[in-house]
Protein backbone atom coordinates (compact mmCIF):
# COMPACT_ATOMS: atom_id res chain seq x y z
CA UNK A 1 0.00 0.00 0.00
CA UNK A 2 1.37 3.30 -0.91
CA UNK A 3 1.69 6.55 1.15
CA UNK A 4 -0.20 10.27 0.63
CA UNK A 5 1.40 12.81 1.21
CA UNK A 6 0.01 16.28 0.75
CA UNK A 7 2.04 19.91 0.58
CA UNK A 8 0.95 22.69 2.21
CA UNK A 9 0.97 25.92 3.71
CA UNK A 10 -1.37 28.54 3.72
CA UNK A 11 0.51 30.98 2.69
CA UNK A 12 0.96 31.37 -0.71
CA UNK A 13 4.22 30.94 -2.98
CA UNK A 14 6.52 30.00 -0.29
CA UNK A 15 7.51 26.96 -2.78
CA UNK A 16 4.86 24.09 -2.25
CA UNK A 17 4.93 23.40 -5.42
CA UNK A 18 8.90 23.52 -6.25
CA UNK A 19 8.76 21.58 -2.84
CA UNK A 20 6.32 18.82 -4.44
CA UNK A 21 8.18 18.54 -7.85
CA UNK A 22 11.56 17.69 -5.53
CA UNK A 23 10.37 15.16 -3.19
CA UNK A 24 8.32 13.49 -5.84
CA UNK A 25 11.57 13.34 -8.48
CA UNK A 26 14.03 12.52 -5.84
CA UNK A 27 11.80 9.02 -5.11
CA UNK A 28 11.37 8.22 -7.83
CA UNK A 29 15.19 8.54 -8.79
CA UNK A 30 15.68 6.37 -5.40
CA UNK A 31 13.74 3.70 -7.30
CA UNK A 32 10.00 4.17 -6.07
CA UNK A 33 7.07 4.48 -8.02
CA UNK A 34 5.43 7.73 -7.43
CA UNK A 35 2.43 9.94 -9.18
CA UNK A 36 2.31 13.38 -8.28
CA UNK A 37 -0.74 15.38 -8.40
CA UNK A 38 -1.05 19.11 -8.95
CA UNK A 39 -4.50 20.34 -7.06
CA UNK A 40 -4.04 23.67 -7.65
CA UNK A 41 -7.22 23.43 -9.81
CA UNK A 42 -6.53 26.51 -12.50
CA UNK A 43 -3.56 27.59 -11.83
CA UNK A 44 -1.39 24.91 -13.19
CA UNK A 45 2.22 24.61 -12.11
CA UNK A 46 3.81 21.49 -11.39
CA UNK A 47 3.79 20.87 -15.12
CA UNK A 48 6.60 23.18 -15.84
CA UNK A 49 8.56 23.15 -12.72
CA UNK A 50 8.49 19.53 -14.14
CA UNK A 51 9.01 20.15 -17.80
CA UNK A 52 6.65 17.97 -18.65
CA UNK A 53 4.02 20.83 -20.10
CA UNK A 54 3.81 19.37 -23.47
CA UNK A 55 3.22 16.08 -22.59
CA UNK A 56 -0.01 16.83 -21.60
CA UNK A 57 -3.19 16.01 -22.72
CA UNK A 58 -5.82 15.44 -20.26
CA UNK A 59 -5.79 16.44 -16.80
CA UNK A 60 -7.30 15.56 -13.28
CA UNK A 61 -10.99 16.95 -14.07
CA UNK A 62 -10.86 14.66 -17.28
CA UNK A 63 -10.14 12.02 -15.16
CA UNK A 64 -12.62 12.25 -12.36
CA UNK A 65 -15.49 13.28 -15.10
CA UNK A 66 -14.71 10.18 -17.07
CA UNK A 67 -13.23 12.00 -20.13
CA UNK A 68 -10.18 10.20 -20.17
CA UNK A 69 -8.45 6.30 -18.74
CA UNK A 70 -6.46 6.63 -15.62
CA UNK A 71 -3.36 5.20 -17.93
CA UNK A 72 -4.01 8.42 -20.09
CA UNK A 73 -3.96 10.84 -17.74
CA UNK A 74 -0.88 9.70 -15.69
CA UNK A 75 1.42 11.50 -17.78
CA UNK A 76 4.87 9.80 -17.51
CA UNK A 77 7.98 11.45 -16.49
CA UNK A 78 10.73 12.28 -19.42
CA UNK A 79 13.49 10.91 -17.18
CA UNK A 80 12.44 7.47 -16.46
CA UNK A 81 9.02 5.75 -15.58
CA UNK A 82 8.65 5.60 -12.14
CA UNK A 83 6.82 9.41 -11.74
CA UNK A 84 4.38 10.11 -13.32
CA UNK A 85 2.50 13.24 -13.12
CA UNK A 86 -1.39 13.84 -12.92
CA UNK A 87 -1.87 17.34 -13.91
CA UNK A 88 -4.28 20.51 -13.16
CA UNK A 89 -7.13 21.73 -15.11
CA UNK A 90 -6.77 25.20 -16.51
CA UNK A 91 -9.76 25.89 -17.27
CA UNK A 92 -12.30 24.47 -14.13
CA UNK A 93 -12.74 25.85 -10.98
CA UNK A 94 -11.30 24.27 -7.50
CA UNK A 95 -15.26 23.88 -6.52
CA UNK A 96 -15.24 21.99 -9.74
CA UNK A 97 -13.58 18.56 -8.18
CA UNK A 98 -15.51 16.20 -6.61
CA UNK A 99 -14.30 14.82 -2.84
CA UNK A 100 -16.04 11.77 -3.61
CA UNK A 101 -14.29 10.72 -6.70
CA UNK A 102 -11.12 12.46 -5.94
CA UNK A 103 -10.72 9.99 -2.50
CA UNK A 104 -11.47 6.96 -5.21
CA UNK A 105 -9.00 8.01 -7.46
CA UNK A 106 -6.92 8.33 -4.03
CA UNK A 107 -7.69 4.61 -2.88
CA UNK A 108 -6.64 3.43 -6.38
CA UNK A 109 -3.29 4.80 -6.89
CA UNK A 110 -2.57 3.78 -3.47
CA UNK A 111 -2.34 0.26 -5.07
CA UNK A 112 -0.17 0.95 -8.09
CA UNK A 113 2.34 3.72 -6.25
CA UNK A 114 4.51 3.97 -3.42
CA UNK A 115 3.80 7.30 -2.65
CA UNK A 116 1.53 9.91 -3.60
CA UNK A 117 2.30 13.58 -3.74
CA UNK A 118 -0.24 16.13 -3.80
CA UNK A 119 0.74 19.72 -4.16
CA UNK A 120 -2.22 22.08 -2.58
CA UNK A 121 -2.98 25.38 -3.75
CA UNK A 122 -2.78 28.38 -1.12
CA UNK A 123 -5.19 29.72 1.39
CA UNK A 124 -7.84 27.55 3.53
CA UNK A 125 -10.57 27.38 1.06
CA UNK A 126 -12.45 24.38 -1.01
CA UNK A 127 -9.59 23.24 -2.73
CA UNK A 128 -7.15 22.79 0.92
CA UNK A 129 -9.60 20.58 2.04
CA UNK A 130 -9.87 18.10 -0.62
CA UNK A 131 -5.94 18.56 -0.85
CA UNK A 132 -5.69 17.07 2.79
CA UNK A 133 -8.82 14.71 2.87
CA UNK A 134 -7.07 11.53 1.90
CA UNK A 135 -3.58 12.12 2.82
CA UNK A 136 -2.34 10.52 5.96
CA UNK A 137 0.58 12.85 6.04
CA UNK A 138 0.87 16.04 5.80
CA UNK A 139 3.98 18.22 4.96
CA UNK A 140 3.75 22.41 5.65
CA UNK A 141 6.26 24.33 3.76
CA UNK A 142 6.78 27.70 5.55
CA UNK A 143 10.03 30.36 4.79
CA UNK A 144 11.68 31.79 8.04
CA UNK A 145 9.00 35.08 7.68
CA UNK A 146 6.28 35.86 10.29
CA UNK A 147 3.50 35.61 7.76
CA UNK A 148 4.72 32.84 6.30
CA UNK A 149 4.88 30.59 9.97
CA UNK A 150 1.49 32.79 11.33
CA UNK A 151 -0.22 31.37 8.50
CA UNK A 152 1.42 27.58 9.07
CA UNK A 153 -0.17 28.04 12.68
CA UNK A 154 -3.45 28.33 11.35
CA UNK A 155 -3.10 25.41 9.10
CA UNK A 156 -1.88 23.18 11.64
CA UNK A 157 -4.83 24.30 14.20
CA UNK A 158 -7.09 23.53 11.00
CA UNK A 159 -5.56 19.96 10.22
CA UNK A 160 -5.37 19.12 13.78
CA UNK A 161 -9.45 19.91 13.83
CA UNK A 162 -10.01 17.79 11.47
CA UNK A 163 -8.53 14.53 12.66
CA UNK A 164 -4.75 15.06 10.90
CA UNK A 165 -2.45 14.35 13.70
CA UNK A 166 0.83 13.34 10.82
CA UNK A 167 2.18 16.61 9.91
CA UNK A 168 5.59 17.56 9.84
CA UNK A 169 7.50 20.59 8.68
CA UNK A 170 9.73 21.85 5.79
CA UNK A 171 11.48 24.74 6.49
CA UNK A 172 12.17 26.70 2.63
CA UNK A 173 14.57 29.27 2.05
CA UNK A 174 17.11 29.25 4.99
CA UNK A 175 20.19 31.57 4.53
CA UNK A 176 22.58 30.07 6.96
CA UNK A 177 24.33 33.66 6.46
CA UNK A 178 21.66 35.61 8.04
CA UNK A 179 20.85 32.90 10.74
CA UNK A 180 24.28 33.16 11.79
CA UNK A 181 24.05 37.10 11.98
CA UNK A 182 20.87 36.67 13.85
CA UNK A 183 18.79 38.27 10.98
CA UNK A 184 16.64 35.37 10.19
CA UNK A 185 14.69 33.04 12.26
CA UNK A 186 16.68 29.42 12.65
CA UNK A 187 14.38 26.13 12.04
CA UNK A 188 15.13 25.54 16.00
CA UNK A 189 13.26 28.95 16.63
CA UNK A 190 10.41 27.94 14.11
CA UNK A 191 10.06 24.79 15.35
CA UNK A 192 9.84 25.84 19.02
CA UNK A 193 6.96 28.49 17.80
CA UNK A 194 5.18 25.98 15.50
CA UNK A 195 5.67 22.88 17.94
CA UNK A 196 5.48 20.29 15.45
CA UNK A 197 8.18 17.89 13.90
CA UNK A 198 10.91 19.06 11.44
CA UNK A 199 10.85 17.00 8.44
CA UNK A 200 13.89 18.65 6.54
CA UNK A 201 15.06 22.30 5.54
CA UNK A 202 15.60 23.64 2.28
CA UNK A 203 18.45 26.28 1.73
CA UNK A 204 17.26 29.63 -0.53
CA UNK A 205 19.18 28.71 -3.44
CA UNK A 206 19.74 31.44 -6.13
CA UNK A 207 19.91 28.66 -8.86
CA UNK A 208 16.49 27.66 -8.48
CA UNK A 209 15.01 29.97 -10.65
CA UNK A 210 17.48 28.58 -13.46
CA UNK A 211 15.85 24.90 -12.74
CA UNK A 212 12.18 26.38 -13.15
CA UNK A 213 13.99 27.60 -16.37
CA UNK A 214 14.90 24.36 -17.62
CA UNK A 215 12.36 22.28 -15.93
CA UNK A 216 15.01 20.43 -14.54
CA UNK A 217 14.54 20.24 -10.86
CA UNK A 218 17.40 21.08 -8.29
CA UNK A 219 17.29 17.21 -6.80
CA UNK A 220 18.97 16.44 -10.36
CA UNK A 221 21.86 18.69 -9.19
CA UNK A 222 23.51 15.80 -7.67
CA UNK A 223 26.21 17.68 -5.81
CA UNK A 224 24.19 20.81 -5.10
CA UNK A 225 23.27 21.21 -1.55
CA UNK A 226 19.72 21.67 -2.26
CA UNK A 227 19.32 18.20 -4.03
CA UNK A 228 21.27 17.07 -0.96
CA UNK A 229 18.72 18.15 0.75
CA UNK A 230 15.80 17.33 -0.94
CA UNK A 231 17.18 13.64 -0.78
CA UNK A 232 18.06 13.92 3.07
CA UNK A 233 13.97 14.32 3.26
CA UNK A 234 13.24 11.83 0.20
CA UNK A 235 15.25 9.06 2.60
CA UNK A 236 13.77 10.46 6.09
CA UNK A 237 10.11 9.84 4.57
CA UNK A 238 11.08 6.15 3.52
CA UNK A 239 11.82 5.58 7.02
CA UNK A 240 15.10 5.96 7.07
CA UNK A 241 16.37 7.13 9.93
CA UNK A 242 19.21 10.64 8.61
CA UNK A 243 20.41 13.35 10.51
CA UNK A 244 19.07 16.65 9.62
CA UNK A 245 21.27 18.71 7.12
CA UNK A 246 23.70 21.10 8.45
CA UNK A 247 23.69 24.37 6.73
CA UNK A 248 27.01 26.45 6.58
CA UNK A 249 27.05 29.87 5.53
CA UNK A 250 29.37 30.48 2.49
CA UNK A 251 33.33 30.56 3.42
CA UNK A 252 34.74 33.11 1.44
CA UNK A 253 36.86 30.68 -0.97
CA UNK A 254 33.26 28.99 -2.17
CA UNK A 255 31.70 32.68 -2.98
CA UNK A 256 34.52 33.26 -5.21
CA UNK A 257 34.75 29.83 -6.69
CA UNK A 258 31.24 30.04 -7.67
CA UNK A 259 31.40 33.46 -9.63
CA UNK A 260 33.97 31.77 -11.55
CA UNK B 1 21.35 56.71 24.36
CA UNK B 2 23.15 53.93 25.75
CA UNK B 3 19.98 52.29 25.29
CA UNK B 4 18.82 53.37 22.18
CA UNK B 5 22.15 51.55 20.62
CA UNK B 6 21.45 48.20 22.70
CA UNK B 7 17.35 48.29 21.14
CA UNK B 8 19.05 48.64 17.75
CA UNK B 9 21.51 46.20 18.66
CA UNK B 10 18.52 43.14 19.52
CA UNK B 11 17.96 40.87 16.02
CA UNK B 12 15.91 41.14 13.96
CA UNK B 13 14.97 37.09 14.12
CA UNK B 14 14.89 37.60 18.07
CA UNK B 15 12.13 40.47 17.77
CA UNK B 16 10.54 38.01 15.44
CA UNK B 17 10.08 34.80 17.46
CA UNK B 18 9.13 36.99 20.45
CA UNK B 19 6.39 38.73 18.30
CA UNK B 20 5.15 35.53 16.71
CA UNK B 21 4.94 33.93 20.36
CA UNK B 22 2.36 36.04 21.17
CA UNK B 23 0.40 36.29 18.46
CA UNK B 24 -0.03 32.67 18.16
CA UNK B 25 -1.05 32.45 21.78
CA UNK B 26 -3.46 34.65 21.22
CA UNK B 27 -4.49 33.14 17.63
CA UNK B 28 -4.78 29.36 19.43
CA UNK B 29 -6.99 30.81 22.20
CA UNK B 30 -9.46 32.50 19.51
CA UNK B 31 -9.37 28.93 18.05
CA UNK B 32 -10.46 27.05 21.02
CA UNK B 33 -12.49 29.85 22.19
CA UNK B 34 -15.43 30.31 19.34
CA UNK B 35 -17.48 32.24 21.28
CA UNK B 36 -14.73 34.82 22.06
CA UNK B 37 -15.70 37.65 19.88
CA UNK B 38 -19.53 37.17 21.39
CA UNK B 39 -18.22 36.97 24.49
CA UNK B 40 -15.74 40.31 23.81
CA UNK B 41 -18.97 42.52 22.44
CA UNK B 42 -20.85 41.34 25.26
CA UNK B 43 -17.94 42.35 28.37
CA UNK B 44 -17.41 45.95 26.07
CA UNK B 45 -21.56 46.60 26.65
CA UNK B 46 -21.48 45.21 30.21
CA UNK B 47 -18.25 47.99 30.96
CA UNK B 48 -19.31 50.65 29.17
CA UNK B 49 -22.44 51.16 31.31
CA UNK B 50 -20.00 51.55 34.10
CA UNK B 51 -16.48 53.19 32.72
CA UNK B 52 -15.40 55.09 29.37
CA UNK B 53 -14.58 52.23 27.19
CA UNK B 54 -13.77 54.41 24.30
CA UNK B 55 -9.87 53.86 24.12
CA UNK B 56 -7.67 51.21 25.03
CA UNK B 57 -9.90 48.61 26.55
CA UNK B 58 -7.84 45.18 25.57
CA UNK B 59 -9.41 41.71 26.01
CA UNK B 60 -7.98 38.51 24.86
CA UNK B 61 -6.97 35.32 25.61
CA UNK B 62 -3.66 33.67 26.60
CA UNK B 63 -2.40 30.17 27.61
CA UNK B 64 -0.18 29.51 30.26
CA UNK B 65 0.31 26.39 32.27
CA UNK B 66 -2.15 24.26 30.56
CA UNK B 67 -5.14 27.17 31.28
CA UNK B 68 -6.84 29.80 28.79
CA UNK B 69 -7.08 32.68 30.10
CA UNK B 70 -9.67 35.60 29.38
CA UNK B 71 -7.43 38.64 30.14
CA UNK B 72 -9.36 41.96 30.61
CA UNK B 73 -6.98 45.37 30.73
CA UNK B 74 -9.43 48.72 31.66
CA UNK B 75 -7.47 51.20 32.11
CA UNK B 76 -9.76 53.59 33.93
CA UNK B 77 -9.11 57.08 33.12
CA UNK B 78 -10.24 60.44 34.67
CA UNK B 79 -13.46 60.16 36.44
CA UNK B 80 -14.69 56.74 37.10
CA UNK B 81 -17.77 57.12 37.52
CA UNK B 82 -19.49 57.76 34.31
N1 LIG C 1 14.60 26.95 -1.83
C1 LIG C 1 14.34 27.93 -2.69
N2 LIG C 1 15.31 28.81 -3.06
C2 LIG C 1 15.04 29.78 -3.94
N3 LIG C 1 13.86 29.98 -4.52
C3 LIG C 1 12.86 29.15 -4.21
C4 LIG C 1 13.03 28.08 -3.28
N4 LIG C 1 11.84 27.42 -3.18
C5 LIG C 1 10.98 28.05 -3.99
N5 LIG C 1 11.57 29.08 -4.62
C6 LIG C 1 10.95 30.00 -5.60
O1 LIG C 1 9.83 30.61 -5.01
C7 LIG C 1 8.81 30.83 -5.97
C8 LIG C 1 7.50 30.19 -5.51
O2 LIG C 1 7.67 28.79 -5.46
P1 LIG C 1 6.46 27.78 -5.70
O3 LIG C 1 5.76 28.11 -6.96
O4 LIG C 1 7.00 26.42 -5.52
O5 LIG C 1 5.56 28.18 -4.46
P2 LIG C 1 4.07 27.72 -4.14
O6 LIG C 1 3.96 27.66 -2.66
O7 LIG C 1 3.73 26.49 -4.91
O8 LIG C 1 3.24 28.93 -4.73
P3 LIG C 1 1.63 29.00 -4.90
O9 LIG C 1 1.08 29.29 -3.54
O10 LIG C 1 1.44 30.15 -5.84
O11 LIG C 1 1.19 27.68 -5.44
C9 LIG C 1 9.34 30.24 -7.27
O12 LIG C 1 9.86 31.27 -8.04
C10 LIG C 1 10.41 29.28 -6.82
O13 LIG C 1 11.41 29.10 -7.78
MG1 LIG D 1 2.10 26.10 -6.24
Amino acid sequence: MGKIYTITSGKGGVGKSTTTANLALGMAIAGKKVVAIDLDIGLRNLDMILGLENRIVYNIIDLLEGRAKLNSALIRDKRGDNLKLLAASQTNSKEDLSKEKFLDLLNLLKEQFDFVFIDSPAGIETGFSNAFAGAEGVIIVATPEISSIRDADRVVGILEANGKHNISLIVNRIKPEMVKKGEMMSQDDILQILAIDLLGIVPDDPKMIEYTNKGEPAVLDKISVTANAYINITRRLMGEDVPQLELKPKSFLRKLFERL
Amino acid sequence: MLFDFLKRKRKSAKLATERLHIILAHERGMARLPFFDDLKSDLIKVLSKYIDTKDALNISVSHRDGYDFIEINVPITGNSSK
